[in-house]
């Protein structure tokens, strides 16, 4: 029996209070999380497996939504992300003008090579726009942010946004810019040794869309 | 609603479990095999026509299409299952109508026990028959059994909650059952008939058929009602309500035999985001006043009135449920306390108004009480030495005084019953500040004549100020930390948690006052251990600070204050901090290891594994760290509807269990404070108003300094080694 992937990728998404940012995670994964159930505790949640070049590669997404307000708490999350989502609210230009303040704290906390995806989401409510895409675009440029508006609620570019950076992640691995270890938020399971990891069981549980 | 006037209050003619007469007959079987539904017509009406078709068993066959092979019934018939009602009927159609319900459409397949006396129900529990383990029908017959047993012998009642929840899937109502748990106790004073199940007894299950409707034309309300629900089956083969529309899940609430705890406790917990409370209040007493309706048979109306006792009770322990998890709602609306104390007083609840005491005492810190006591009663009541000048010391050397006493003057202090006062002398007792002139006190049994003395807990050590934390022992520092925060978890009130509250910008301090008070401490406190680290320049001194937060984190751990050991953990992890490298590398490697293993115990991985277990095991006091609670509020808030939008906009009730799972975590952990602990105001004044606080930018501007070779302090450092 082989494992369902080959890397396990971990991501933290960001933002504001109200942009969307567990709906987008509920999205990406389909999971109506259950928090504290017995049967989920030890189930990671947020993952998806996703297929990148042809391998497997497991997302697992730290969302800090509902505690955004424990700021001096929550940063101990960042450490050891591989990617990080930063969320924004178009209809609201308060979310958008908190951005710099936030890709600081990313910046500070993570490591260098954490890849940074600035998301403009609730993409559905064109017409209360608060915020161009040819600004959002430009700050983004300014700051080597990749940059794709989506919509949470109907899905649009959800995928498009993990999937891009678990590429780029993926490709950094490739040229060995990353270090395999765990602190990089980037772990290479072991294909050989399938009683290695005592996750397995759970790991295929948080698989299937529950 | 139940419209108790209603002309179609015929459906009251049906049932109500006999339970002395199931008694005299099943409790010579061994328990195990008592479960099953035999037939008995002894009673009146149109028994006749009823009994052979209203049994429990075959209700589930059908649903199952599995009939009971014959050679089984009479097995059955003969053995085991042992379970009857009443049941009245009035007319052949109603029977009909009743057997529908019940079992559907096709007639039950086995034949009516004529040898033994026994009565049918409507509202039985049912049982689940088992082809797959032949011959066994083995669900609910523990609940059957004890159910007959309880009900006979125990003239008090009984919680109907779960004393040992078997469901994983309820362990965690578990925590809200506690509340019935502990609140039913004296209902018999005021409420003689109540009875219930030792153990939590699953909700009857709908007698749902999808493909039919049991249509209004009928005239069984309740039944009606209930087959609204939607209903799930747990793992355990117990009943959860999942969604249904707003007044059928107030009905569900109070017009059973036995209140669903589970059931109960979620509704309580979460009722706001379907109805509001005065609707709900209203309700509830309407339903408590029902009359009997005439009725020509005088058996009938004591049956009537045998159910509408039942009503009332479930009211009552509906209402001290409320009282106890959402007390504020009475507090904040004045029309709704006066009503709840208008009714408390018509009612002549005991049981109601113990609940209400309890809500008043809870925020009473009692070692504060105590102190007032003791002066009160040692300077005033005591016979000797009244208006001379000795000391409280020398008077109570000698002082007894009665349980009686003490009680009258709790009592007459807080203005709150005798139950409640009780509970805090016990509580006294129990920090040993009070002691028993007789010694050891048998079984916990207080005579009103028994005498006590109070002891001497004047604290002689004595109490320093100082600006600098490190003054004070580490111990110190994260017990004042404890009660402080501890203060503020337990002002959290549910409906700061409702709708996310908290998160909304614009009025999050008005709707969540005290969960906002708490953020602020924890940022607060986490910015003050980063701080006190990088202003500290000294290199040595700097270790000893590290060195002293890693104590004070190591006793709120001990103490299962997680929340502060949170924000010293996270302080400590400020990448100000974390980038001091020489502070950490000077650090003994036993402060190193403790601390990688406090950050190892907090860790978010496999979503909170080893913390989430610890707060699990529900040792108490606790102090949880709240962030994870609006985590996980915020992941059920998004992830469910509060309505079901394919049916008929049901109340998504599943959501609600969920919220309420984790609203009554809090509640658990919020009835346990830390009473054994004393306040230091020193302490206290000096966390709230001495601390100094350095936004993140001067944070690093410091952290910079104190470990570059400008820092002078350094390299007289390095000299001297």
């Amino acid at each position: 029996m082989s494992f369902p992937y080959e890397y396990i990728f971990k991501y933290i998404i960001i933002g504001d209070m109200g942009v969307g940012k567990s709906c987008l995670l509920h999205q990406f994964t389909e999971n109506k999380f259950v928090p504290d159930s017995p049967h989920t505790i030890g189930v990671e949640f947020g993952t998806r497996i996703v297929d990148v070049n042809n391998k497997k590669i497991k997302l697992q997404i730290w969302d800090t939504a509902g505690q955004e307000r424990f700021r001096a708490v929550t940063r101990s999350y960042y450490r050891g992300a591989a990617g990080a989502l930063l969320v924004y609210d178009i209809t609201r230009r308060i979310t958008y003008n908190h951005l710099t303040t936030w890709l600081t704290d990313a910046r500070n906390l993570t490591n260098p090579n954490t890849v940074i995806m600035l998301i403009g989401n609730k993409k559905d409510l064109e017409g209360q726009r608060d915020v161009t895409y040819e600004e959002a675009s430009a700050f983004a440029k300014q700051n080597g942010l990749i940059f794709v508006e989506s919509s949470a609620k109907t899905g649009e570019n959800v995928e498009e946004a993990f999937l891009r950076t678990a590429k780029l992640i993926f490709q950094s691995v490739q040229e060995g810019n990353v270090d395999l270890i765990p602190d990089g938020g980037i772990t290479k399971s072991n294909a050989t040794n399938t009683n290695n990891t005592p996750n397995l069981g759970q790991e295929k549980k948080s698989d299937c869309a529950c | 609603m139940w419209q108790s006037t209603s002309p179609q209050q015929n459906n009251f003619e049906r049932v109500i479990p006999n339970f002395n007469k199931s008694l005299s007959f099943d409790s010579s079987l061994p328990p195990r095999q008592i479960n099953g539904v035999t037939n008995n017509n002894s009673n009146t009406g149109g028994g006749g026509n009823l009994s052979s078709s209203t049994s429990a068993l075959p209700s589930k066959v059908n649903r199952n299409t599995n009939p009971i092979p014959a050679h089984l019934q009479k097995h059955f018939l003969q053995e085991k299952n042992r379970r009857r009602g009443v049941t009245v009927a009035t007319s052949p159609q109603q029977s009909e109508n009743r057997r529908m319900i019940l079992l559907g459409n096709s007639r039950p397949n086995r034949q009516r026990s004529k040898s033994l006396p026994s009565l049918n129900t409507w509202d039985y529990v049912p049982f689940e028959y088992k082809s797959t383990t032949e011959g066994q029908i083995n669900l609910y017959q523990d609940e059957l059994t004890e159910d007959i047993i309880s009900t006979s012998s125990s003239s008090a009642c009984s919680s109907p909650s779960s004393s040992e929840p078997s469901s994983p899937s309820l362990t965690r109502s578990n925590s809200s059952n506690t509340l019935l748990n502990d609140s039913t106790t004296d209902l018999t004073s005021s409420t003689p008939t109540y009875s219930g199940s030792v153990r939590e007894r699953p909700p009857v299950p709908p007698r749902t058929y999808p493909s039919r409707s049991l249509g209004s034309s009928n005239d069984f309300t309740s039944a009606n009602l209930t087959s609204k629900l939607n209903y799930e089956t747990t793992d355990e083969n117990k009943f959860i309500v999942v969604s249904g529309p707003k007044d059928q899940l107030v009905e569900y609430l109070c017009n059973k035999n036995k209140i669903d705890s589970t059931f109960g406790n979620t509704f309580i917990l979460t009722f706001r985001y379907f109805i509001h409370p005065i609707e709900l209040f209203n309700q509830l007493i309407t339903k408590y006043e029902s009359k009997v309706p005439y009725t020509s048979s005088a058996k009938v109306s004591k049956q009537y009135e045998e159910i509408l006792e039942r009503v009332r009770q479930n009211v009552l322990i509906v209402l001290s449920l409320w009282v106890e998890s959402n007390f504020s709602d009475f507090l904040e609306d004045q029309y709704l306390y006066d009503k709840l104390i208008q009714f408390t007083n018509d009612s002549n609840s005991t049981f109601l108004k113990d609940s209400i005491d309890k809500q008043k005492i809870s925020k009473i810190p009692i070692l504060d009480l105590y102190s007032y006591l003791r002066q009160e009663l040692l300077v005033n009541l005591s016979p000797r030495n009244s208006g001379s000048a000795s000391s409280l010391k020398d008077k109570e050397k000698n002082q007894f005084f009665s349980y009686q006493t003490i009680i009258d003057w709790i009592m007459n202090y807080l203005s709150i019953g005798k139950n409640t006062a009780d509970s805090i002398f016990k509580k006294l007792l129990k920090l040993k500040v009070i002691g028993s002139m007789g010694g050891a006190i048998v079984a916990n049994v207080i005579k009103s004549q028994d005498s006590f003395f109070f002891v001497n807990n004047s604290n002689p050590k004595k109490e320093i100020y100082s600006r600098s934390f490190l003054d004070y022992s580490p111990q110190d520092i994260a017990n004042q930390l404890t009660l402080l925060e501890f203060k503020m978890f337990q002002g959290v009130k549910m409906k700061e948690l409702y709708y996310k509250s908290w998160t909304v910008a614009k009025t999050k301090f008005e709707q969540s006052p005290n969960v906002m008070a708490l953020i602020t401490m924890s940022n607060k406190i986490a910015n003050w251990v980063a701080t006190e680290v990088v202003t500290t320049p000294h290199p040595k001194k700097r270790v000893e600070v590290v060195k002293r937060f890693i104590s004070i984190a190591e006793h709120c751990k001990k103490i299962n204050n997680f929340n502060t050991l949170m924000e010293i953990i996270s302080g400590l992890n400020n990448s100000s901090v974390s980038r001091l490298k020489e502070t950490w590398k000077s650090l003994p490697t036993r402060y190193t290891n403790s601390f990688n293993q406090l950050q190892n115990f907090l860790k978010t991985d496999e979503n909170w594994k080893l913390y989430r277990q610890a707060v699990k095991s529900k040792e108490v006091p606790c102090l949880p760290y709240m962030g994870l609670f609006l985590q996980d509020i915020n992941f059920v808030e998004d992830g469910n509807s509060n309505i079901v939008e394919d049916e008929h906009n049901y109340i998504n009730f599943k959501k609600m269990t969920l919220l309420s799972n984790i609203l009554s975590e809090i509640q658990y952990f919020q009835k346990h404070p830390y009473y054994s602990f004393q306040t230091n105001t020193y302490i206290q004044t000096f966390i709230e108003k001495d601390i100094v606080i350095l936004p993140d930018k001067e944070l690093y501007a410091f952290s910079k300094f104190v470990e570059s070779p400008t820092n002078p302090l350094n390299k007289f450092n390095k000299f001297i080694v």
